[in-house]
């Protein structure tokens, strides 16, 4: 089927299979390899997607539930010049090892910050907690949330 | 302590914002033109002779276009153990026999991953189902099935340390405790699931794009399990997605992707699944350790008496380096006047346990620790005192194994003790509160050739150039951890040049120099980084030559690589541009560019390492009275690492590592029946959460170690040590039940609380 | 993932249809988070998905005093988290979507999969009962309503009959209470997990007696269930520690827990005795 949606402020227009998933669809027909997939299942956040806005898991939709939705993958965060301030933050507290995890990290964490401009660590936590990260002990993760929260709402980093 | 101007500084990672932009490139994120989709099938038995394999309906399938089973493969069996031959006991698709569920049968390459999978179905085994064996004692019972023919007990491997008297030893002491510590599997769980991608070329070479920690091993196996040259393979490592010693071997699916690339002219690729991760995947080894330990009325050691078992699953992997490893773990953190280890490594039919952060020190000193901290209990001391007491030092020896050089093991010590407040909270805790110490102590790299390479443990090689830059090729590995990073501020500081005037290209097996062994045991930061030293200081020996041609001077002066210049040390105005200087050097070579080799293999260093880091930990906790469920409130470390590279890097290491004990000790397990592992998803194999961990505070001891780059040695493994015994005890302090069988899981605590009450 | 089609009717009664004529290979897609997890591990083998997004305002969550509250086939955890009549009037449902999987989870998976899917950890079903929901049912042959209870039939089985959809979770307007109500959920992890067991309480306490008592378990039996002999227990007795001990007691013996990768089964029977005294207790200061 032919479908239609906004993919990184651009519209864009691709035929699929219906039951194709979408971080298939993303990964292999787009060639946008910064969305990671890592348990199939739900259960990483590795694949972390924003749809209209909210995170999802690419994962555990079909292309099909792309249609007429405006879509933002890893790639579509910041510009070419300059870094997306959580993902500034992320390279500049040190909250990047592996890297596996860390588009969906980064991607949850816009999503968090959307919702809740100054939250505190447990928040962080909490609105983090369906993406796994083996590497960091999200400690370092937690800190850089907490800069970039500070650096967007104008606020010096410490 | 010497003023660094980029070593000991949070630089940022050459690869974050790569990363952080998701276009940093992993093994299944690399598509070629052409490129099939490989899926393996995988035993559905623990044990069983292959009777009859028919592929036909699944190579009739359209879209596939290569079967294979182990009748295809040139069945050479491999194994890491290349100096021992005999200990080499896997074939990369099974030959006759599977002997766990997940054991790799047949492999299918077709035009899209769905396919692979919906052949797998279409392949018909017939099997002859055995008896299996699950355990250590079922496996080494009398008459037990064997899994391999030309180990008749299950016993693979034995091990031995032994010095002092023991009986003695006993015989002197006030005190002998004994106990009997079962230690559980868990899984490495990166994120990156493995992955491989093979390409062959006109001519049959191949190059292989691959998620691994060991190059070079992969190269030289492929090689052989292929009957091809060392030459003919290119193994690349794109970025890793964390390996934690899961990675650190041949494995099938890179075997089958290079094998099935030549049979059919196209790149194939696998990918594994999570699902097949968990329930074939290697794991930390399952062991079970008896250990005895005599001491004096006011808490010195006298004499430690160690037998362990390892489960080491259906094949050796890396069983013989945790056995050997488990024995020397057992003698550090204090001093044993008399000791003596037996471990063994026993043929079970699960999947094989292998290498895995700390590498036979948690297990090791999870029984070493409790029976600390269980003999402070009963002879009066104070935990933390009776460690002190008996705490290793610099110069100690461990005969015939291994000398301590730099260590700041009383340092960690006293400095968590400090920065937990622990005499007051030990005192002043409320029943169900509990504080805890655990300590460790870990390897900077192995010195035992058991890979029997006939290269350098590790190479760099570094090309100057006359714009003032230079190009550092190393073979050494960066898994996640920051290797690359590491090198290049180790490369800049002793170059005086800025982190933006380094390239890298690394693990890349054609184009890196022999060799690396690559990332595990902690050794990248002091082999490799002694390698890239090693390069440097030839560099500067011919730059240095440069200057002092350039302005005639007198011999008696000392010169320097910094701020992007080499100049005389006391007068910086007697000098040029590192760039000049490189030209200079090329001029007077006819033009050829300035290209060293550096490389370091320790010596006289005894059987393990040549240096071991140290640290101890502290945790405080409450259980729940009626659920038995822990809450870690606060973790407390302090380590010595020697000189820290990159602080930010090493913290990064340690809270990772953190998270990984604490699912260790209380929640992460492999559910077994049987052979069979039934929790084979996240959503089972509970790893924590952001949500789980608790608040943590770090301290570096400094300490400088005369073996390692700048003073620096290992961070990475030894903090995978301490944070189980040290939450165990907490538990132990809050309810009286000291956990011998891990992980401390609610249940058991329940269990043994009210045992205790 | 095995190749399916792919409908997307434009009304509930064409949704019902195709689902019947499915012949037990169709399913519906809401959320999809636990269809795609079955599909991918080969645990259904479906032909046919129908996905309902394409009918238009199935996500609503409204409420009126009189009438209680409806929440549409397709409205989310994340809309009910968000719900200030959820939190305002039905607060022990909010309680159990604070613990519901990941943000990403509750973006995209409804309460009526939930249902649905028939887990007995599940979160959804405990509020639901303590409020004694009811399910609106649509099929080829017409509408019918069913109490929450009656949805299911056993581990991961639900009640409808072929061609049949959830359609409308009713709760009726709330009960009179003293408080909140407590929804105590026991997990290895605080997020991303699933209960080994759980329990949920609503009462209504009177001169330091309780007037009314409603107990829900959760993973300790094939199905969700009311625990209404601790209920009629505690209804009538005052709100002494050892009565509500003993009220713990007894719906610790209404369950019938298994033992599994999760826990064994005199643990969860543990768990319930405990969990149930603190969600009793919740509901009493």
């Amino acid at each position: 089927m032919m479908i239609h949606f906004i993919l990184n402020g651009e519209e864009t227009e691709i035929e699929a299979p219906a039951d194709r998933r979408v971080v298939d669809l993303l990964r292999e027909d787009m060639g946008l390899t910064g969305t990671k997939e890592s348990c199939g299942t739900g259960e990483c956040g590795a694949c972390t997607i924003l749809v209209d806005g909210v995170s999802r898991l690419s994962c555990l939709m079909l292309a099909a539930q792309l249609e007429g939705r405006s879509i933002t993958t890893i790639e579509g965060l910041g510009s070419k010049e300059a870094l997306h301030p959580v993902q500034k933050a992320f390279v500049e507290e040190g909250a990047v090892q592996c890297g596996f995890c860390i588009p969906g990290m980064v991607l949850a964490s816009v999503n968090l910050l959307g919702e809740n401009p100054a939250p505190t660590r447990e928040e962080i936590r909490k609105g983090l907690a369906g993406n796994l990260c083996r590497c960091t002990g999200y400690q370092k993760i937690v800190d850089a949330v907490e800069s970039a929260a500070s650096h967007l709402q104008g606020k010096d980093t410490p | 302590m010497q003023a660094f101007n980029i070593v000991g500084k949070d630089v940022p990672r050459n690869d974050a914002e790569a990363k952080a932009r998701g276009t940093a490139l992993y093994t299944d994120d690399l598509r070629l033109p052409g490129m099939l989709f490989g899926r393996i099938l995988r035993s559905p038995l623990a044990h069983a002779r292959i009777k009859h394999i028919d592929v036909s309906r699944a190579a009739g399938l359209s879209g596939v276009k290569c079967v294979i089973t182990g009748e295809d493969t040139p069945k050479i069996k491999y194994g890491n153990w290349r100096l021992f031959p005999d200990t080499q006991d896997e074939y990369p698709l099974a030959v006759d026999k599977v002997r766990f569920i997940g054991d790799e049968v047949a492999a299918v390459a077709a035009v899209d991953a769905d396919i692979a999978e919906e052949a797998l179905g279409l392949i018909q085994v017939e099997y002859e189902e055995l008896p299996g064996v699950f355990d250590t004692d079922a496996s080494t019972r009398e008459g037990a099935p064997v899994l391999h023919d030309y180990c008749s007990t299950n016993i693979s491997v034995n091990r031995k340390i032994q010095y002092g008297d023991i009986e003695k030893g006993f015989a002197e002491s006030d005190y002998v405790r004994e106990d009997t510590f079962d230690v559980h599997a868990v899984s490495h769980a990166y994120l990156e699931p493995c992955a491989a991608l093979a390409q062959a070329d006109q001519d049959g070479r191949i190059t292989l794009w691959t998620s691994t920690q060991v190059p070079y091993i992969v190269q030289c196996l492929l090689a052989s399990t292929l009957g091809m040259r060392e030459n003919d393979i290119r193994v690349i490592k794109p970025f890793v997605g964390g390996a934690f010693g899961g990675k650190m071997e041949l494995r099938t699916w890179e075997f089958c992707a290079a094998l099935m690339a030549k049979k059919t002219g196209r790149p194939v690729k696998f990918t594994l699944s999570r699902e097949e991760e968990f329930l074939a995947g290697r794991r930390r080894h399952p062991m079970r350790l008896h250990s005895r330990v005599g001491f004096k009325k006011d808490g010195t050691l006298m004499a430690k008496d160690l037998r362990i078992r390892l489960d080491g699953g259906a094949y050796n992997a890396m069983g013989p380096t945790a056995t050997f490893l488990c024995g020397n773990f057992g003698a550090m953190l204090y001093r044993y006047p008399n000791y003596r280890f037996m471990g063994e490594h026993v043929y079970t039919n699960k999947p094989p346990a292998s290498a895995m952060r700390g590498f036979g020190a948690p297990q090791s000193l999870y029984a070493t620790e409790m029976q600390m901290s269980m003999a402070a209990e009963e002879l009066g001391i104070d935990p933390v005192e009776i460690r002190l007491k008996n705490a290793q030092v610099s110069g100690d020896k461990i005969p015939d194994v291994a000398t301590i050089s730099s260590c700041g093991f009383i340092e960690s010590i006293e400095k968590v003790a400090e920065m937990s407040d622990w005499k007051t909270k030990r005192k002043n805790l409320k029943p169900g509160q509990g504080i805890g110490i655990g300590c460790y102590s870990f390897i900077s790299g192995g010195v035992f050739n058991w890979f029997n390479t006939s290269y350098p443990f590790s190479a760099a090689e570094i090309r100057a150039f006359a714009d003032g830059t230079v190009h550092l090729l190393t073979m050494a590995s960066d898994i996640g951890q920051g290797s690359d990073t590491a090198l290049k501020q180790m490369l800049a500081e002793e170059l005086g040049l800025r982190m933006e005037d380094i390239r890298i290209t690394a693990a890349d097996t054609a184009m890196t120099p022999q060799a690396d062994l690559g990332t595990w045991g902690s050794r990248v930061t002091l082999m490799a980084g002694n390698a890239v030293l090693d390069a440097a200081r030839k560099i500067k020996d011919q730059l240095f030559g440069a200057v002092s041609a350039r302005f005639n001077l007198n011999l008696i002066y000392n010169f320097e690589c910094k701020d992007g210049r080499v100049q005389v040390k006391l007068r910086p105005e007697k000098g040029i541009s590192f760039g000049e200087a490189v030209a200079i050097v090329q001029r007077a070579n006819r033009g050829e560019p300035l290209v060293v080799r550096g490389s370091y293999t320790p010596r006289d260093k005894g059987l393990v390492t040549p240096a071991f880091g140290f640290g101890s930990q502290i945790a405080e906790g409450e259980v729940d009275q009626e659920t038995g469920q822990v809450k870690v409130k606060q973790m407390w470390t302090a380590h010595d690492s020697g000189t820290v590279i990159n602080p930010r890097a090493v913290e990064g290491q340690l809270a990772g590592s953190i998270q990984m004990g604490l699912g260790y000790s209380l929640c992460e397990q492999f559910v077994m029946d049987g052979g069979k592992t039934l929790n084979t998803n996240f959503l089972d194999y509970k790893m924590p959460t952001a949500l789980d961990m608790p608040p943590s505070e770090v301290a570096h001891v400094e300490t400088y170690e005369p073996e390692g780059p700048f003073g620096a040695k290992e961070c990475g493994e030894g903090l995978a040590s301490p944070t189980a015994p040290a939450i165990s005890h907490a538990v132990y302090h809050a309810t009286g039940y000291c956990c011998k069988d891990l992980p401390i899981t609610p249940e058991k605590i329940l269990r043994g609380w009210k045992r205790e009450k | 993932m095995k190749a399916f089609d792919l409908y997307e009717p434009e009304s509930i009664e064409e949704a019902c249809a195709m689902l019947e004529k499915g012949n037990g290979e169709a399913r519906i897609l809401a959320g999809g988070t636990d269809l795609l997890v079955e599909m991918k591990s080969r645990l259904v083998n479906l032909t046919k998905v129908i996905n309902l997004k394409g009918i238009d305002g199935l996500d609503y969550i409204s409420f009126k005093p009189k009438e209680g509250m409806r929440i549409g086939a397709l409205a989310t955890w994340s809309q009910i988290l968000d719900s200030d009549e959820v939190a305002t009037y039905y607060p022990v449902l909010k309680q159990s979507a604070q613990v519901m999987a990941s943000v990403q989870i509750r973006n995209m998976a409804t309460l009526a999969g939930n249902i649905c899917h028939a887990s007995p950890a599940a979160n959804g079903p405990i509020p639901l009962m303590l409020y004694e929901a009811e399910c609106t049912i649509q099929g080829t042959a017409g509408k019918r309503t069913v109490p929450i209870e009656k949805m299911f039939a056993g581990v991961q089985r639900n009640s409808l009959k072929p061609g049949e959809i959830l359609v409308e979770i009713h709760i009726p307007p709330p009960p009179e209470l003293s408080s909140e109500g407590s929804y105590q959920k026991f997990a290895t992890r605080k997020a991303m997990d699933l209960g080994i067991a759980g329990v949920g309480a609503l009462a209504k306490v009177k001169n330091r007696s309780f007037d009314v008592v409603r107990i829900a378990l959760a993973a300790v039996a094939p199905t969700p269930i009311r625990a209404r002999k601790a209920e009629e227990f505690l209804t009538g007795k005052s709100t002494e520690d050892d009565l509500i001990r003993e009220g713990a007691q007894i719906a610790s013996k209404e369950c019938n827990p298994i033992s599994d990768v999760r826990a064994s089964k005199e643990y969860r029977i543990e768990l319930v005795k405990e969990l149930t005294y603190r969600a009793i207790k919740k509901c009493t200061v």
